[in-house]
């Protein structure tokens, strides 16, 4: 079966669901409205931050494009990841994954299934992130050209690899646990807690901070980190950069190895295990 | 055509012997009954030959390995009915012919069956257990299969729920295509198999068509006016069968060939005059204890 065909049967699975119309609909529309809260930041020091930064098009320097990134960061996070675990754990609960294989599918067009539903998601989300993005950038920047406005640093693909490394991980979660809510809670709190726990008490035993980066969703998050860490000024002292974030490169690398390896064991697992 | 063959099918889990070497050939057109009680294999058979569950040994084909994809051509109810709550009996049913490939996206005529036509657009979540029971069975009939798998198909259900699904499955049953269904009530494969397979803890027991299980023997009740002297007859006399003293009445296992008129001749030669005869088969329920007690 071919995967329109596939994504055909996901949307008729879950089109009327409506957690995940809930879901989507509040990331559709608090990516581009958060960023407005930002007009309340009117007394921070010039040094820092200024509008200009947070809301125009900009040849250098952090611009729209980051802040956007990192607003969208923290929502493909919640709203879209718990999308992708719900994806399989509606399944489960309910048990058409299962039958979903006793009516025909094979496991792995059931798993590739579940791979273009998270593919196309991602990609909807990082267009919708262009798209709100170019629009806000426009409004705000004097004379912006097409040219300036798309000097991003690759923002749009970094944002779809971002949202690769999430909904992965989500599907990995989701296809391990397998309870929708101790799902749903295992990724939430993975991302915000276990993993800086986890981090902490590394770093804490004196193993290297370049080490310790490279837990998964911490590459995931620089590849849109909070862009306040980009800006000499508001760091300790000149090379603090560095160690806050990753570069790109390694950040881009690194998620990209992270989805992989994410998909490849949901894959193993779901392939082998009784359902 | 062998629709379904097992080879030594085993599932364990840890030293339990869900299923233990199963050796199964299940031939099209007939109604084959998987008989045992609760926890004896039958879900994991039926598991395991729809792909949910992995073979720890053994193998399995379907329709001798003519069909690249086989499950497209089964229609099959596992454990429960299996549909998304929040979707209405055509939006689920609509699913199910995406997964088969089926090109129906009008499915009264299965509503129809199961007299479900009149609630196809409620939420499933708002349906009694008989009516998700049988939405599921119209599930396993779209795309037009060649074989039909219900597993416990009446379980849990009200007595009208259970007649209800007893006669869709006898109409199914008479559609010429090859049923299997697992049960643990004897009247329901009795009345609608034509084969059965006997399994307890794992093991097949026995198996073949319904009518060679039961008809090895039947059995005879007898009584007289004089209870004493009957019974003291009959035990003289060299029957070389096994009869049993049940209150009001002498039961009698005999072969089939047995002529009960004689024996009522034989009877009444000696003075002893019976008040009551009645020759019956043995039902499965008696062959099943029979069966399963030595396992």
């Amino acid at each position: 079966m071919n995967v329109i065909k596939l994504l055909k049967i996901e949307y008729q699975k879950f089109s009327k669901n409506s957690i995940i119309r809930l879901l989507v609909l509040l990331y559709f529309i608090f990516l581009p409205i958060a960023i407005f809260m930002a007009k309340e930041f009117d007394n921070l020091p010039e040094f820092l931050i200024s509008q200009d930064n947070i809301f125009t098009f900009m040849e250098d320097g952090i611009n729209i494009w980051d802040f956007m990134g990192y607003i969208g960061n923290w929502m493909v996070y919640f709203f879209l990841g718990v999308v992708a675990v719900y994806l399989v754990a509606i399944e489960v609960t309910n048990k058409t994954l299962r039958q979903s294989i006793i009516n025909g599918l094979t496991r792995h067009e059931y798993f590739m299934s579940k791979l273009a539903s998270i593919v196309v998601i991602s990609l909807v989300a990082s267009l919708y992130y262009a798209l709100c993005t170019l629009v806000i950038g426009y409004i705000h920047t004097d004379g912006a050209s097409f040219s300036l406005a798309m000097d991003n640093e690759w923002a749009i693909p970094r944002y779809f690899l971002m949202a690769m490394g999430y909904l992965s991980f989500a599907l990995l979660i989701a296809v391990l646990v397998r309870k929708p809510a101790l799902a749903v809670f295992l990724y939430l709190s993975y991302v915000l807690l276990i993993e800086v726990v986890l981090r902490y008490l590394l770093q804490y035993a004196k193993v290297p901070v370049e080490y310790t980066r490279l837990f998964p969703m911490n590459v995931v998050e620089d590849m849109h980190p909070f862009p306040m860490f980009k800006i000499p000024a508001a760091n300790m002292g000149p090379g603090n950069i560095d160690e806050m974030l990753l570069s790109y490169g390694t950040a881009t690398g690194g998620t990209i190895i992270y989805t992989l390896l994410f998909i490849f064991l949901a894959y193993r697992l779901f392939v082998k295990t009784d359902l | 055509m062998k629709v379904l063959e097992t080879n030594n099918l085993s599932k364990h889990y840890g030293h339990i012997k869900a299923l233990n070497k199963l050796n199964l050939v299940i031939e099209e057109g007939e109604i084959f009954g998987i008989l045992g009680p609760n926890g004896s294999g039958k879900t994991t058979t039926l598991g395991l030959i729809l792909n949910i569950l992995k073979p720890t040994n053994g193998t399995f084909t379907w329709f001798e390995n003519k069909y690249k994809n086989p499950r497209i051509r089964i229609g099959a109810i596992l454990e429960t009915p299996n549909f998304l709550p929040y979707l209405n009996a055509s939006d689920n049913l609509k699913i199910v012919a995406s997964i088969k490939g089926a090109e129906e996206t009008n499915f009264d005529k299965y509503l129809d069956i199961v007299n479900l036509a009149h609630r196809k657009d409620s939420k499933f979540a708002t349906y009694s257990l008989g009516m998700k029971q049988r939405l599921a069975i119209a599930a396993t009939m779209i795309g037009e299969p060649d074989v039909l798998i219900f597993d416990e198909p009446t379980n849990g259900l009200d007595p009208e729920g259970i007649a209800e699904v007893r006669n869709i499955l006898a109409d199914i049953a008479s559609m010429n295509k090859t049923v299997i269904m697992a049960s643990h009530i004897l009247a329901e494969v009795e009345k609608i198999c034509t084969h059965v397979g006997i399994i307890k803890n794992g093991n097949l027991l026995t198996k073949g068509n319904v009518g060679s299980i039961l008809s090895e023997e039947q059995i005879i009740e007898i009584q007289g006016l004089e209870p004493d002297r009957l019974r003291s007859f009959i035990s003289t006399q060299n029957f070389n069968l096994k009869y049993l003293d049940k209150p009001g009445f002498i039961e009698m296992h005999v072969p089939k060939e047995f002529d009960a008129t004689s024996l009522s001749k034989l009877c009444a030669d000696q003075g002893i005059y019976l008040s009551h005869l009645v020759i019956r088969k043995q039902n499965l329920e008696e062959e099943f204890l029979a069966i399963t007690k030595n396992a």
